[in-house]
């Protein structure tokens, strides 16, 4: 059961500590937290932004900072499926540490550039199956 | 009254004259003439090369002639016959465009064929290109999905994206369910062939409102209402050039969870997401030649030209091409770490002989973070390799 590091743990003063990280982390990354702020269930696009969770990376599919191996273990940062084989080459969040050699492990190489996931789950007409549907 | 007649008509007579275009050079007369055609991407750089080539003591000239991918293809597989006046372009040395003719009495055949696309995205060629065609690979052009500034939505996925360009104002997708606000190029466009096969829509089955290039989208998209309903598609260059009005998104493709911009973020330059792969949609610019049976170009001019774009010839201190394309946000081949043999297909680990992403960063940021050298005895174990100036790995 994935939980975050959100639900459990609380800062200064009583509140959340996932708000307090993320205040005083917006004075140190401007950047990033334009893109926390859009959003007010958005706690984390990448693992920087956890550097405040001891031991923690982002899972960026919740956005939220989790423990590595609640972090999704077979999908990387870019989320995509990594080698099962490859247990020596993963990285923060599940994403690909080794120097990689096929698509796979290209687009699941450890990055720290900022990512946005789009929510599928916002596609509304789909196939009876659930897949695409097929082209007029 | 009759000298006014007189006057009058010479008046009309001379007015009638500056109405005629002037008579521009026979292209085939300059010097050591290239004949390049096809994307009007490649333009920039091709004038920043026809400038120095223009320069050296025995000078070879760029004449360009921009049509589209397809048709740039088409004139070095099919050996179309180019003519017409004032549609050629060449470049004195200050980058000032000159145009020339090339009378229909002596039409030419293209050395050289530009392309946003491989060959076999514009035609069917089960047995590739012809043996003495060849393909030489230059910078690297990432596509782009954009929104009219304001928008809220920062991210799309490729699902999203099939879904949107696949039904139109059936995609499903809200808040991109009306055509009207959904902007799109033509089935011959490199950058709507590109995303189709990134998204699995093929390009003559696009749903929206269609436009006639990209300053037209770009156009149409600016004036469109509501903000929030706008998309439209994009060749980087194009629309980081135009930031203040647009909005990039990150692109999330098949297999990913999370959406990437091209760059490092939404506001850098370097293209970290196209040269490492993390963002998908990108490709090589293509450029089409007839080659001998050693593989090198017929015409020694068109090699030359082929050699810098490509960069397989080292370009000299006044040449700079690496930051020159850093500039108009396109990628130097030796900046890459991957690379792909067809349209969308796999990409595979790449290190250029000679490689230059650090020195490319410098140039597209103004910064980097790499560590500067002079020789490769001044770099880590990890960057091993002293290249354009800067510690590089293997």
């Amino acid at each position: 059961m994935k939980q975050s590091i959100r639900a459990k743990q609380k800062g200064l003063g009583g509140l959340p500590l996932g708000i307090a990280t993320l205040a005083a982390g917006c004075a140190l990354l401007a950047g990033a937290c334009s893109l926390l702020l859009d959003t007010s269930v958005t706690q984390c696009t990448r693992d920087k932004d956890c550097q405040s969770f001891a031991g923690t990376v982002c899972d960026v599919q919740d956005s939220v900072c989790v423990k590595p191996r609640d972090a999704g273990t077979n999908f990387a940062e870019a989320g995509a499926p990594v080698d099962a084989a490859a247990d020596t080459c993963v990285g923060p969040a599940g994403c690909f540490s080794c120097a990689p050699s096929n698509e796979s492990e290209i687009i699941s190489h450890c990055t720290d550039t900022i990512c946005v996931p789009f929510d599928n789950k916002r596609l509304t007409l789909m196939a009876d199956d659930g897949s695409l549907r097929p082209l007029p | 009254m009759r000298c006014l007649r007189v006057f009058l008509c010479t008046l009309v007579t001379i007015g009638w004259l500056d109405t005629r275009p002037a008579a521009a050079a026979d292209c085939a007369d300059l010097p050591s003439p290239v004949f390049v055609t096809g994307s009007t991407a490649a333009k920039p750089i091709l004038m920043q090369l026809a400038r120095y080539l223009g320069s050296l003591a025995a000078p070879i000239t760029i004449v360009y002639q921009g049509q589209g991918s397809c048709l740039g293809v088409d004139a070095v597989l099919s050996a179309t016959l180019l003519q017409g006046t004032a549609v050629f372009s060449t470049w004195d040395s200050s980058g000032t465009e000159v145009k020339c003719d090339v009378s229909e009495v002596s039409p030419v055949v293209a050395d050289i064929g530009v392309s946003d696309v491989f060959a076999s995205t514009c035609f069917s060629l089960p047995g590739g290109l012809p043996t003495n065609v060849a393909d030489f690979l230059g910078p690297v052009q990432a596509m782009t999905f954009v929104t009219r500034k304001g928008s809220p939505e920062m991210s799309i996925s490729a699902e999203a994206a099939y879904n949107i360009f696949g039904f139109g104002n059936n995609s499903g997708v809200a808040p991109w369910d009306d055509e009207t606000a959904i902007f799109k190029r033509d089935a011959l466009s490199g950058t709507q062939q590109m995303i189709a096969a990134a998204i699995g829509v093929p390009a003559v089955k696009w749903r929206g409102t269609g436009t006639t290039g990209s300053s037209d989208l770009q156009n149409k998209l600016v004036g469109a209402m509501p903000v929030e309903k706008t998309l439209g598609i994009l060749a980087a260059d194009v629309a980081q050039d135009n930031r203040a009005l647009l909005n990039i998104l990150a692109y999330q493709h098949t297999g990913q969870r999370c959406g990437y911009y091209p760059d490092r973020d939404a506001n850098s330059n370097e293209k970290q997401n196209v040269r490492d792969g993390h963002y998908a949609i990108w490709g090589p610019m293509h450029f089409l030649t007839r080659i001998d049976g050693n593989g090198v170009a017929i015409k020694r001019a068109a090699a030359e030209v082929i050699g810098y774009l490509a960069g397989t010839k080292t370009a000299p201190a006044q040449l700079d091409l690496v930051a020159f394309e850093a500039q108009h946000h396109v990628v130097s081949p030796c900046a890459m770490r991957v690379k792909r043999d067809r349209e969308l297909g796999p990409m595979t680990p790449f290190t250029a002989a000679s490689a230059c992403g650090c020195y490319y960063e410098k140039m597209a940021n103004g910064s980097t973070a790499c560590t500067p050298c002079t020789r490769s005895s001044d770099c880590p174990v990890q960057t091993a390799t002293c290249s354009y100036g800067y510690c590089e790995s293997n």
